[in-house]
């Protein structure tokens, strides 16, 4: 498994870098969750993006650059052990003239355990609100697995791998879009409140149209329970 | 005035002490209501040559077992798993080699109907709804005696058999993942709260 998804990688990155538009950078992540009461929860997660290297690149910009930071709250609330459904807002900043963006979303998801695996399945709707910019729609679905890497299950001081592939539709002033997601990480579970990770995170936007876009980040993530 | 302060200071040591005891007599009340159990993978040439010798006598023509170093309330165990045509077994050992107990996966329905009746009613008592998830027979007492129940079906009075259920549970507002263990009849004995991850990484 961890082979056929290294080759995978490997394969898609080749593939990017073969066609004309591309961009590769880190995206680093902090995320935070708290409880309110016994039935809520709170998660905060902090995102930002840095380009490394693109191809084409904006007149005004350089092949290297800060892009954006998002900032998302999500307020969930759980419906059995493994059941949750959430609703939160994203704001975004980017640097193409400071502008923001704002996000609502609506989510559902659920999680189990396949043997040693973990597997849990996200299902999102999100509307983006831009100014000057028709909203734009979006149905989205995440399939995540952790392989713990030492026993049936990651306990403390223990590592893990990640993967998650995720599916969008986008429907922005009547023109339709896809996009597809790939990930794949190597995490550290220091206590049953923290974990660390890194990997990278494969996107291809656009897939309908003709401009279609290749992304690699270089993720590297903090996730803290309070 | 010195000896003023340092009066108030001890007094606000005593109430600190004081303090921080109560709080760990609670936090550790609270963990005895939660199971807590944390296991890694290891390798054979890890395991005490007791438990490896009693795992090659109990099933000689399986090489495939699966060693974990297991660490929960009650102590450090090694535990053998390997795949049966009648299911999963889980062999314990105590540190020095000697034999805990045995484990095996089972369906709920091959379980007495009298048994499933009784544990139904029990869990039903308790809780407003419930879900069933994993099933296990335990068998409990002297190594050899297990031997040949296990190699031939061989019933004698020197063991004891559970049933370990693990199920998802919902009273009033709360919802948590549990782990009982009823007897051969389907009396209840205890019931654990299983310590649930953090999914977060996975969920957002």
């Amino acid at each position: 498994m961890i082979r056929i998804s290294f080759l995978i990688l490997v394969l898609l990155f080749i593939a990017q870098w073969s066609l004309a538009q591309n961009r590769f950078g880190i995206m680093p992540q902090i995320n935070a969750d708290f409880k309110v009461g016994t039935a809520l929860k709170v998660n905060a997660k902090q995102e930002n993006r840095f380009i490394l290297h693109q191809n084409p690149f904006s007149e005004a910009g350089a092949r290297s650059r800060y892009e954006r930071s998002d900032l998302e709250l999500l307020v969930s609330g759980r419906r059995g052990v493994f059941n949750r459904f959430g609703l939160g807002y994203l704001i975004r900043r980017s640097d193409q003239g400071g502008t923001f963006l704002h996000r609502s979303i609506q989510q559902f998801s659920t999680s189990g355990s396949l043997g040693s695996l973990l597997l849990a399945h996200r299902f999102r709707t999100d509307q983006t609100f831009e100014l000057e910019k028709p909203v734009k729609y979006r149905l989205r679905y995440r399939l995540s697995l952790e392989v713990p890497l030492n026993g049936q299950q990651v306990d403390a001081e223990e590592f893990y791998l990640k993967f998650n592939n995720e599916y969008l539709g986008a429907l922005q002033d009547g023109i339709g879009n896809f996009e597809i997601r790939l990930l794949t990480g190597l995490g550290y579970n220091i206590s049953e409140k923290d974990q660390i990770e890194l990997g990278l995170d494969y996107r291809a936007e656009s897939l309908v149209q003709d401009n279609t876009e290749h992304l690699l980040w270089l993720t590297v993530g903090w996730y803290h329970s309070f | 005035m010195l000896n003023l302060l340092q009066e108030i200071a001890l007094r606000s040591m005593k109430k600190i002490v004081m303090l921080c005891c109560s709080i760990l007599l609670f936090s550790t009340f609270v963990f005895g209501q939660v199971k807590y159990e944390s296991e890694s993978r290891i390798k054979e040439e890890a395991v005490p040559k007791e438990a490896v010798n009693y795992l090659e006598r109990l099933f000689p023509d399986n090489r495939k077992v699966r060693w974990y170093d297991e660490i929960n309330l009650d102590g450090r165990f090694f535990e053998g798993k390997l795949k049966r045509p009648e299911g999963v077994y889980s062999i314990k050992f105590t540190e020095s080699g000697f034999l805990y107990d045995i484990e095996l996966t089972q369906d709920f329905d091959q379980l007495d109907a009298l048994v499933r009746k009784a544990m139904h009613k029990q869990l039903s008592e308790q809780y407003d709804r419930y879900r069933l998830k994993k099933v296990q027979k335990q068998w409990l007492g002297d190594a050899e005696a297990l031997m040949a129940l296990i190699q031939s079906a061989h019933r004698s009075k020197t063991y004891t058999m559970n049933f370990e259920v693990v199920f998802s549970g919902k009273k009033g507002r709360s919802t948590a993942q549990y782990e009982a263990l009823f007897d051969a009849q389907g009396q209840l004995l205890k019931i654990n709260e299983i310590a649930t991850r953090n999914l977060s990484h996975l969920l957002y």
